[in-house]
C-alpha cells in the first residue's frame, strides 16, 4: 500500500501502480503466510448476527429485480443461488447454532509444521469470510457499473475470486451443514413424526442429506466451467465495445457474480 | 432509467458496505487466529497466480 501511495504521489500512471501492488503483493503475502498465532478469542456469530441476516436475507430483492426485468439476469438462476445462502444461514446455521457458530472441522493436521497453528478447520469464520468477499467483490462491481465506471482491477477479481472462493465457500458450507446435523437430528428440528393424525411425517435432517447430495455433483463442472469463462473474459484479445462478451456468463455462482 | 439506475446503485452500494463491514469485523475478531493464516493464504496465492500466468 505504502509503495503505491509512493507510487501515486511520484506522478506514476494507474499501470504502474498496479505493476508495484504485484510485487508488493508477493513479498506481503510470504511474510503474512507465516504470521499465525492463537485461536480466535471472539465468537464470531455474536458479533455479525444482525447485519449478516440483514445483508444475506436482503438478497432476496435480487429474485424481485429478477422477476420484474430490472435486471437481466435469468429468475431461476438467481432464486438457486440466493436459496442456497438463505438456506445455509436460516436453515443451518440458525436452526442448529451450537455446533455452527462454535465448533470447527478439522480439515487437515499441519504436523506442528506451522507455528501456532495445529490442524486447518473450516468454521463459521471461512464461511463469512467467503461470503463476505465475494459478496464485496461483487456488489462493489455492480455498483459501479450503475454509476457508469468499470475499473479492469474489479472486472479481474470478479473473474478471479471464485478460483479460491468458491472452494473454500462451499467447503464451508458443507461443513456447516456437517456440525448442524447431529444437532438437527438429536432436537428434531422442524421434524413432523409418525404416528399424527395426518399420517404425515418429514425430517428436516434428511432433506438436508437431500439437497447436500444434490449439491455435490454439480460442483466439479460449475468450477470448470467458471475457469473457461474466466480465460475467456479476461485473456481474449481485445475486441471493440461491440463484439466485448457480456460478463453474464458466470451467473451460476455467487463466488464471482451474477448477471445483471 | 435514472430511478432504476439510482435504485441499483443505492441497493449495490448498500449491501458492499454492509458484507465489507462483515468483513473487517470477522477478520478482526479473528486477526490472531487462524483466519489471519488463511487470509495471508489466499492473498499469497493469489500474488502465485497473478505472476505465473501474467494476469
Amino acid at each position: 500500500m505504502y509503495l503505491m501511495l509512493s507510487t501515486l504521489r511520484a506522478g506514476g500512471r494507474l499501470q504502474d501502480v498496479w505493476h508495484v501492488s504485484r510485487c508488493s503483493s508477493g513479498i506481503q503475502g510470504i511474510i503474512m503466510t507465516w504470521m499465525i498465532s492463537t485461536p480466535m478469542p471472539v465468537a464470531p456469530m455474536q458479533t455479525v448476527e444482525v447485519p449478516l441476516k440483514i445483508a444475506q436475507t436482503l438478497a432476496l430483492m435480487e429474485i424481485v429485480h429478477a422477476a420484474t426485468r430490472i435486471v437481466r439476469s435469468p429468475v431461476l438462476v438467481t432464486a438457486t443461488q440466493v436459496a442456497s445462502r438463505i438456506w445455509i444461514l436460516w436453515g443451518i446455521i440458525d436452526a442448529a447454532p451450537g455446533p455452527t457458530t462454535s465448533q470447527t472441522l478439522t480439515v487437515f493436521p499441519t504436523f506442528g509444521l506451522l507455528p501456532g497453528l495445529h490442524h486447518a478447520a473450516l468454521s463459521l469464520v471461512t464461511l463469512l469470510f467467503a461470503w463476505s468477499c465475494s459478496e464485496i467483490i461483487r456488489y462493489s462491481f455492480f455498483a459501479l457499473k450503475e454509476a457508469g465506471l468499470q475499473p479492469y482491477f474489479l472486472l479481474w477479481l470478479r473473474y478471479s475470486g471464485f478460483i479460491v472462493l468458491y472452494p473454500l465457500g462451499v467447503a464451508s458450507e458443507l461443513a456447516m451443514v456437517w456440525l448442524a446435523m447431529p444437532e438437527l437430528r438429536a432436537r428434531h428440528v422442524w421434524e413432523i413424526s409418525l404416528p399424527n393424525a395426518w399420517n404425515f411425517g418429514f425430517s428436516y435432517w434428511l432433506v438436508c442429506y437431500i439437497i447436500v447430495a444434490l449439491y455435490l455433483p454439480g460442483l466439479p463442472g460449475l468450477y470448470s466451467y467458471m475457469l473457461s469463462q474466466r480465460r475467456k473474459i479476461l485473456c481474449a484479445p481485445p475486441r471493440s465495445a461491440a463484439s466485448t462478451p457480456k460478463p453474464a456468463s458466470l451467473s451460476e455462482d455467487r463466488y464471482s457474480s451474477k448477471s445483471r | 432509467m435514472a430511478a432504476k439506475q439510482a435504485y441499483l446503485f443505492a441497493y449495490n452500494a448498500f449491501l458492499c458496505i454492509v458484507w465489507y463491514a462483515l468483513y473487517s469485523t470477522v477478520l478482526l475478531i479473528a486477526a490472531h487466529g487462524f483466519m489471519y493464516f488463511l487470509f495471508s493464504i489466499f492473498y499469497f496465492l493469489f500474488s502465485i497466480f497473478y505472476f505465473a500466468g501474467g494476469w
